[in-house]
Formats: structure tokens, sequence, C-alpha cells
């Protein structure tokens, strides 16, 4: 019985700082009424450096398609490793689009950046669409998107 | 036996008319067997069914991108990325777990919505 009791004692004491240290963040994106095909859109991070980190979602499943990220292909070379299980469709002209994602914590007030970089075949492409800081209190800030995306925040 | 010489004469009389003028049409150069494919000369080039010689992309004049067709078959790399390689296309999510870039807090499979 009492080690039973350890046992279990050793893995809520284990499992509990995983738990904190993540937490859901949905990320809301409406785009604009462009009149074009459905949009790409590739969500990924770079560092306070600038450097790239990692992708947390992409919007658009044809690989052939992704140089028209321009920002998150220099970045990655068009590595679809980078976006395993993080890729759903791409969005309609005018159309909203919700992910929600479990995210480390260690994400936010520690100097990333999120960039959402916007194309759309036959019409220009667009990096940084959106750049947003990382921030627990720029949570649920509405940001104006440059060309495709009329909005983006996130809520967490 | 004189029936014999008769039907040996006269097939090889038949065979005589019909098969002379047959063998100077082929050997004539205009004549009607001519052959298709002539060695040293320039063969017409063979038109395959089906052949296509759009190959899917199309310089759009107005924004000078890419126009690339959607068809499932001639998925290619960008060609920036050195000539068109068959490409892969990314997991879709929530058939593979996400990938350890450190970002995600664990495995959980997102969620998306899209209005």
């Amino acid at each position: 019985m009492k080690s039973l009791l350890a046992t279990l004692a050793l893995t809520t004491a284990l499992t509990l700082p995983g738990l904190a240290m993540a937490r859901t963040v949905t990320l809301n994106t409406t785009l604009k009424n462009y009149n074009g095909d459905g949009a790409y859109l590739a969500y990924y991070v770079t560092d306070a450096s600038g450097a790239y980190v990692g992708s947390l979602w992409m919007a658009g499943g044809r690989s052939r398609f992704y140089d028209y990220l321009t920002g998150w292909f220099r970045a990655t070379g068009g590595n679809t490793s980078q976006i395993d299980g993080i890729t759903g469709a791409s969005v309609g002209s005018g159309r909203s689009l919700k992910v929600t994602l479990d995210l480390s914590d260690a994400l936010f007030d520690a100097g990333y950046t999120l960039h959402i970089d916007a194309g759309v075949q036959n019409m220009r492409e667009s990096p940084n669409d959106v750049t947003v800081p990382l921030t627990k209190a720029g949570a649920g800030n509405a940001v104006a998107g440059r060309r495709y995306i009329a909005n983006f925040s996130y809520d967490m | 036996m004189k029936n014999i010489w008769t039907l040996l004469i006269a097939s090889t009389v038949l065979s005589t008319a019909l098969g002379l003028p047959a063998l100077s049409a082929v050997r004539s150069p205009a004549g009607l067997a001519n052959p298709v494919f002539v060695a040293g000369q320039d063969a017409a080039s063979i038109i395959l069914v089906g052949e296509d010689d759009n190959d899917g992309d199309r310089d759009s004049r107005s924004t000078g991108r890419s126009e690339k067709s959607n068809d499932d078959d001639d998925d290619c790399k960008s060609k920036l990325s050195g000539g068109c390689v068959k490409a892969n296309n990314p997991a879709p999510a929530g058939s593979v777990a996400p990938p350890k870039n450190g970002l995600f807090g664990s495995g959980a499979a997102p969620e998306v919505q899209v209005k």
C-alpha cells in the first residue's frame, strides 16, 4: 500500500509540471474579400534574433504551392516535415479560420514572434501579412493584416 | 499427267501475272507501298494519344506568378528548389502528432474550424 501511494505521488509530481508548461491557444484569422482562390497561410515562429524556430500551422496541403509563402519557404526550404500533423485546408476569400493548439507555455513573453505568410494563386504573395509578438498580455488583441488577412488574434 | 502439267503451267502464269506488278510497286520509290519510316530521313514526330504540351504551369502576365494546375498527378516541388522533383505533401492534422519543435506542449491533435 505504501509503495502504491509512493508511485501515485511520483507520477502526479511528474505529470503536473508538464500540464503547467502547456496551454491551449486559439489562433483566429479572418480573411479579406480579395476575390481569388483559397489562400495558403503559413504560421511560424521566430526567436528574438529573427531565426526560424518552428511552424505552428499550415493552411493548404499542396506542397507545390508553398513557394508562394516566401518567408516560410526561405526559412524551411519547403521541408514538409516541419508541418506534418499541423496542416489543414486552404482558406477561402472572406472566410475565418480558427485553429486550437496545445502550445508550450515557454513560447510567451520570451521574445518570440508569430509570423503569418499568405499566398493566393495568380495574385501577389504576402510574406509577413501578420507579425505579432507572442505575449500573454497580447492575447485577445486583434491585429490587422497587410494584404489578405483582415485581422488576427490569439486567445489563451 | 496431262492435267497436272496444265495445272502447273496455269498456276505459274497466274503467279507471274499477279506477282510482277506487286513486286514492282514495292520497289518503286513513289509507289503505294512506301515505308512510313525510312532510315536517314527526318521522321515525323510521333504523336501520342493524350499527350499534353501544357506542363501545368503558366506564367501569369499580370502578376508574374506561376499559375499551377490542380492536377494531383504532377505535383512537384517549387522550381526555386531546383527543378520539378516529386513532392511530398505534408501529413494532415490528426493523422500524425505535431512536429517536435519545442513549440507544442503535447502531442494533442489541433482542432480546426473554418467559417
